[in-house]
């Protein structure tokens, strides 16, 4: 997994590279919007890191040109937190994710595995989550290279947990989700599913936290 | 005063002055002029006729009854002096009771129409010139006759147009002479004026002291009491600012200097096991410290004017918890506290970003203040019409006592645990008075704190 940060902070720049190559990703690092436009058109990479305060081209309008020119790669927005606004443009204009400064590397690392496993997805209808593995168009399961045996409301929970994290995903969501299946489901079904896949999980350390009154978070096991 | 939206009014007070003034004062000289003149016309044209009425009497006492006809009886030396003026001429035309020329000239000019009265006057052309004719009707033996006297009016005409000359003359004088009265009255009114303008530019751009009311005139005295009193509030805003600004160096110093010594610290150990105890100090302290810098910037958004900024729109509290619970769970997961939502929806008008910063820093603060083990409970619904967000946890509660300074900035209970920024309950009081909400402390059955935050009902 190859990962572009454009950042102008030497420091800030340095720490992420550092923080990333530690997490197993290979990471580039430019400068300023112009190069990071260049190189956008013939260096491969995976996923991008870009600082909204960039001299020259600023962040918004280096995601605004890639998305133009049909690069629907994905782009974690990293900005000062005083700009409520500029996050909103973020997302408007083609970021599919923001990180505010000053940012715990765990987080951000999370996000950009989240990232990486949505874009993946839907290239290869495969979601990954540390030892887990989804196959989506064949409907298999494997955890930690063995099958698992999953129904198939348990799936449609899994996959919409998996394709969330690190974010919550709240009960009436699952329910609405499932509820094409044509019969009526209850909360209280959800939480027996759910519990049902935490029994299964909970042995490669995958965790499906419950927020109580709302829903459930799914937490892969913290790597180095 | 609403002023005119025309451009072409003009912008200076003597301007504006000067604007309203000359046409009252043009109207006023013309009417003035034609007052006059009509007076003194009245005035010489009596004075005239009476002459005239005297002359054409005299001229009758001169006509003889001959028998069946009338005859003047004027004797060349007579007729010479009456027809001879200085200035004017002289005509005369006496007519029988038939209307026959008894003397004079045939060629007057007869009354434009029969006179009741007599004598009667009139204005006439004879011989191109303008005269003034008198017809005095008078009884004889042989019946009424008519005498008729015309005298040119060259003197009256004179007269009149010297008198207008003369009267336009002072007229204009008086006018000239108050429109400066004016100019120089209103630069004196103005001084006041003039005065503060001088006061207020030479001031150093900090200096908010009142402005001087000596000397100011009453129509002025609202406007300096209006100015003085923006200068007080901009005073204490001022003064609000320096006293958090001073507030906040001092708090964010205490951390920085913290970071220092202990990185020095670090950097001279040894030990691999004390260095990263050294490190997770660091770390800690770095993150309180970033902690401390976004409260202070969001205390900075979230008190006016700088909340102006932050549009309103129509939100659910309920879905504005759940879209930040993510964030909750690690915190309370860190410190091992159960964290439960019971929300309903509770629609209400407000700022998103606000929304998320009130929830945010109640629930931090209900983690921060909660040992280990313990609850926190977040609710939103809405309650007798008016939606409400609610934090309860199950710390060691706050004495009533300090229930109102906890909502002062950088104020800490006496002795309480947690390493807060000391500002996120200011935060939240900034945030309740931006919506007009209003927030209560209370004390939940099973001990611990509640805070309420009761919006408008909407």
């Amino acid at each position: 997994m190859r990962i572009l940060i454009v950042e102008d902070d030497r420091w800030v720049a340095g720490a992420l590279k550092r923080g990333l190559e530690r997490a197993g990703f290979a990471a580039d690092h430019l400068r300023s919007g112009e190069e990071a436009e260049a190189c956008a058109r013939h260096e491969a990479f995976d996923l991008a890191i870009v600082d909204l305060g960039l001299p020259g081209i600023d962040g918004l309008e280096l995601v605004r040109r890639w998305r133009h020119a049909g690069d629907a790669r994905p782009v974690l927005i990293l900005t000062a937190r005083d700009s409520l606004n500029d996050r909103v443009d973020a997302l408007e204009l083609g970021g599919d994710d923001f990180v505010a400064k000053p940012f715990e590397l765990p987080e951000l690392i999370a996000r950009v595995r989240a990232l990486i496993r949505r874009s993946k997805a839907v290239a290869s209808s495969r979601l990954t989550c540390g030892p887990l593995e989804l196959d989506l168009g064949r409907r298999i399961a494997r955890l930690d290279g063995q099958p698992l045996e999953l129904r198939r409301r348990e799936w449609e929970i899994l996959e919409c947990l998996l394709l969330s994290s690190p974010k919550m995903v709240t009960k009436s969501s699952l329910v609405q989700t499932l509820v094409g299946w044509g019969s009526e489901l209850t909360t209280n079904a959800v939480e027996v599913y759910v519990s049902r896949l935490r029994a299964k999980l909970q042995p490669a350390g995958i965790e499906i936290r419950t927020i109580r009154g709302l829903g459930y978070r799914l937490d892969a096991p913290a790597e180095a | 005063m609403r002023l005119p939206k025309r451009s072409s009014f003009p912008r200076s007070l003597h301007g504006r002055l000067l604007a309203l003034l000359m046409p009252a004062l043009g109207v006023l000289l013309v009417f003035n002029l034609w007052c006059d003149f009509r007076a003194a016309g009245e005035y010489t044209q009596d004075a005239y006729d009476q002459a005239l009425a005297d002359t054409a009497v005299a001229l009758a006492a001169h006509v003889r009854s001959r028998g069946e006809r009338l005859a003047l009886d004027l004797s060349p030396e007579a007729e010479v002096t009456l027809r001879t003026d200085r200035s004017e001429d002289m005509h005369y035309l006496v007519r029988g009771p038939d209307g026959a020329v008894v003397a004079g000239d045939a060629d007057l000019p007869s009354a434009p129409s029969p006179f009741e009265r007599s004598p009667s006057f009139f204005d006439a052309k004879y011989r191109d010139s303008g005269v003034r004719v008198v017809v005095y009707r008078t009884a004889t033996p042989l019946g009424e006759m008519t005498v008729q006297v015309a005298k040119t009016t060259r003197r009256r005409d004179e007269l009149t147009r010297r008198f207008v000359k003369e009267d336009l003359l002072q007229d204009m004088l008086l006018v000239l002479a108050t429109l400066v009265l004016v100019l120089v009255g209103v630069r004196l009114a103005l001084k006041p004026l003039v005065r503060l303008r001088a006061d207020l530019e030479q001031r150093l751009p900090g200096d908010l002291r009142a402005l001087p009311g000596v000397g100011v005139p009453n129509e002025v005295r609202p406007l300096v009491d209006a100015l003085n009193h923006q200068l007080r509030l901009l005073k204490s805003a001022s003064e609000a600012q320096q006293h958090f600004l001073a507030n906040a160096a001092h708090q964010l110093r205490t951390p920085l200097a913290g970071l220092q010594t202990q990185l020095e610290v670090t950097a001279q150990e040894r030990d691999p096991q004390r260095v990263r105890e050294g490190l997770s100090a660091l770390h800690d302290a770095m993150r309180r410290t970033a902690h401390l810098a976004n409260q202070l910037l969001a205390l900075a958004r979230a008190q006016p004017p700088a909340n102006l900024t932050q549009g309103t729109q129509s939100l659910d509290l309920s879905e504005e918890m759940a879209a930040t619970a993510s964030l909750y769970l690690d915190r309370a997961l860190a410190n091992d506290i159960d964290l439960e939502f019971e929300t309903g929806p509770a629609p209400v008008r407000a700022s998103r970003w606000l929304i998320r910063e009130l929830g945010a820093n109640l629930i931090e603060n209900a983690i921060l203040y909660t040992p280990r083990g313990g609850q926190v409970t977040v609710r939103c619904g809405v309650n007798e019409h008016r939606p409400f967000l609610e934090v309860e946890d199950s710390g060691p509660g706050i004495p009533p006592a300090e229930r109102e300074r906890v909502f002062e900035r950088f104020y800490r209970i006496p002795n309480s645990r947690g390493d807060g920024s000391g500002l996120g309950l200011a935060i939240v009081k900034e945030i309740v008075r931006a919506h007009a909400a209003t927030i209560a402390v209370s004390e939940p059955p099973r001990g611990g704190t509640r805070f309420t935050v009761t919006f408008q009902a909407s």
